[in-house]
């Protein structure tokens, strides 16, 4: 009778102990696989879908469905509603730059309809579908590109801050849009084509495929596994989640910076491991790997680990 | 009832067993070594698979705000936090960036006053067309400044410029690293 009480106590003991391990490597694996999530897990910006208000959501909304409904991928899509974002902020405006109006403030003047019309969020939309899809190529080009093609503005890189807001919204709705998982199998495809430049002379403002800066590089590399960066080294900085240098793994982001900050970033590489990185440096200086000490001030103190949006193909 | 033996595996892990309730003492002392390694097992699975580590708070955008917003509070207050003059080099670009022009002489002309990267990478993507205002209507703004790094804010007729300036050589050569509306 007492033994039967000894190996009850024993069995329960134990059983709580093997419990409680495998609970938490089950938190841990759950946690390693956030798959396919556009908004990086700690943001280095405030540009995450938290904030928005249901105008916005709403609003957003009626850009993703007009695009399902004329048959544009969740690439457009995606398109359309970070360019509305950085145009109107998702709210339907009825003034503007000029004659601007609008969720994407487009002009009468310019033959976008008229006052009424552009004032209709499923017009604004239509309209802007219909540009969209007049840009040749515009499925392949990076997200800025295509919106300023349809756009025309005088801050043709703003666009992009929006991108993985615009991807969140869009896979809300059903849309095939996904993100790299950090350290995913897209690391080592952004690694060979870096790999694949070795040589090739640095040129500011260079994206390729013959030249490069430190940012076309990136932007390059990672696009060959899919992946939309950012297009300059500082807005990069904004294409993932912060990790501590002394854990940088294969394919994160190093910064350097001119004050420890993320608004001096000036520079940008590829870590490969080993203390060693590829990089477009400057001029005159082709494009290569070279050993690096992953010690701040030259450092920032974070990489960062990409977790960007897989451009859907079309 | 089974025959207990002395002898024997059966007899062994009796023994095991039943050691921790000889005594009060001995049953207490089992508990916390056995929660000990369970706790012990716990965290270093927590350590070793945690893949979002704490970042470090230099990288935070809002630390980074704070402090340049107070580093711009003491810089008005006590003495410059940085070299030179980043509202005069925002000023010249936004005095540059509302000529009307032709593009090629608006891009010959605002690209000193940019960093090398905003020259090459994004100025090319716009031009003098896109520009709606023509005059600057207030002096300019120091939203912040700390380090190599400030953002001042230019009030022109038809919007505000937010610029983002970087002193790129650490003497006070103070250059636009990026141009937004502001919001």
């Amino acid at each position: 009778m007492r033994l039967w009480l000894i190996t009850l106590t024993a069995v329960a003991l134990l059983g709580g102990i093997v419990l409680v391990v495998l609970t938490t490597s089950t938190t841990a694996t759950l946690a390693l696989h956030t798959t396919g999530n556009c908004t990086p897990t700690t943001p280095t910006s405030d540009t995450t879908t938290a904030g928005l208000t249901g105008e916005q959501v709403g609003n957003a909304t009626v850009i993703i469905q007009v695009g399902q409904q004329l048959g544009i991928s969740a690439y457009g899509q995606q398109i359309a509603v970070a360019t509305a974002m950085q145009e109107s902020g998702l709210r339907n405006l009825d003034h503007g730059d000029r004659d601007s109006l609008g969720l994407f403030q487009q002009r009468p003047s310019m033959g976008w309809g008229t006052r009424d019309q552009i004032l209709n969020p499923q017009y604004a939309a239509t309209a802007f579908y219909n540009h969209l899809q007049a840009v040749p190529d515009w499925q392949h080009m990076p997200l800025w590109q295509a919106a300023q093609a349809v756009q025309h503005s005088a801050f043709p890189q703003a666009y992009h801050q929006w991108a993985q807001l615009a991807a969140e919204l869009v896979q809300r709705h059903g849309g095939d849009t996904t993100c790299t998982v950090p350290g995913g199998p897209q690391v080592e495809q952004a690694i060979a084509f870096a790999m694949a430049q070795l040589g090739k002379p640095y040129v500011w403002g260079a994206t390729g495929p013959d030249a490069y800066d430190c940012s076309g590089l990136m932007l390059r590399a990672w696009q060959a596994a899919g992946v939309t960066l950012n297009r300059t080294s500082t807005d990069q900085y904004h294409n993932g989640n912060p990790i501590p240098l002394s854990q940088a793994a294969r394919g994160d982001l190093l910064f350097w910076s001119y004050d420890h900050t993320p608004a001096g970033i000036h520079h940008v590489a590829m870590y490969l491991g080993n203390n060693t990185i590829i990089e477009a440096q400057q001029e005159g200086v082709p494009v290569h790997t070279r050993p690096i000490t992953l010690t701040p001030p030259e450092l920032l103190p974070t990489t960062i680990r990409v977790q960007a949006p897989i451009q859907a193909q079309p | 009832m089974p025959i207990r033996s002395d002898h024997g595996r059966s007899a062994a892990l009796r023994e095991l067993v039943t050691w921790s309730l000889h005594s009060p003492l001995r049953l207490l002392a089992t508990t916390s070594a056995l929660a000990a390694v369970g706790i012990a097992v716990t965290v270093g699975i927590n350590a070793a698979s945690n893949p979002h580590p704490t970042p470090q708070p230099v990288a935070t955008p809002a630390t980074t705000a704070t402090t340049s917003h107070s580093a711009a509070i003491a810089a008005r207050s006590t003495q410059p936090a940085v070299l030179g003059d980043p509202q005069g080099a925002a000023r010249r670009f936004a005095e540059t960036w509302i000529t009307k022009t032709d593009p090629d002489t608006w891009h010959a002309l605002l690209g000193p006053l940019c960093t090398p990267e905003y020259a090459a990478a994004v100025l090319p993507a716009t031009g003098p067309d896109r520009v709606s205002a023509t005059a600057v209507t207030a002096p300019p703004a120091l939203v912040s400044a700390v380090g190599r790094t400030a953002a001042v804010s230019v009030a022109l007729d038809t919007m505000t410029l937010a610029l983002r300036l970087q002193d790129v050589t650490g003497t006070g050569d103070w250059r636009v690293a990026d141009a937004q509306p502001a919001r």
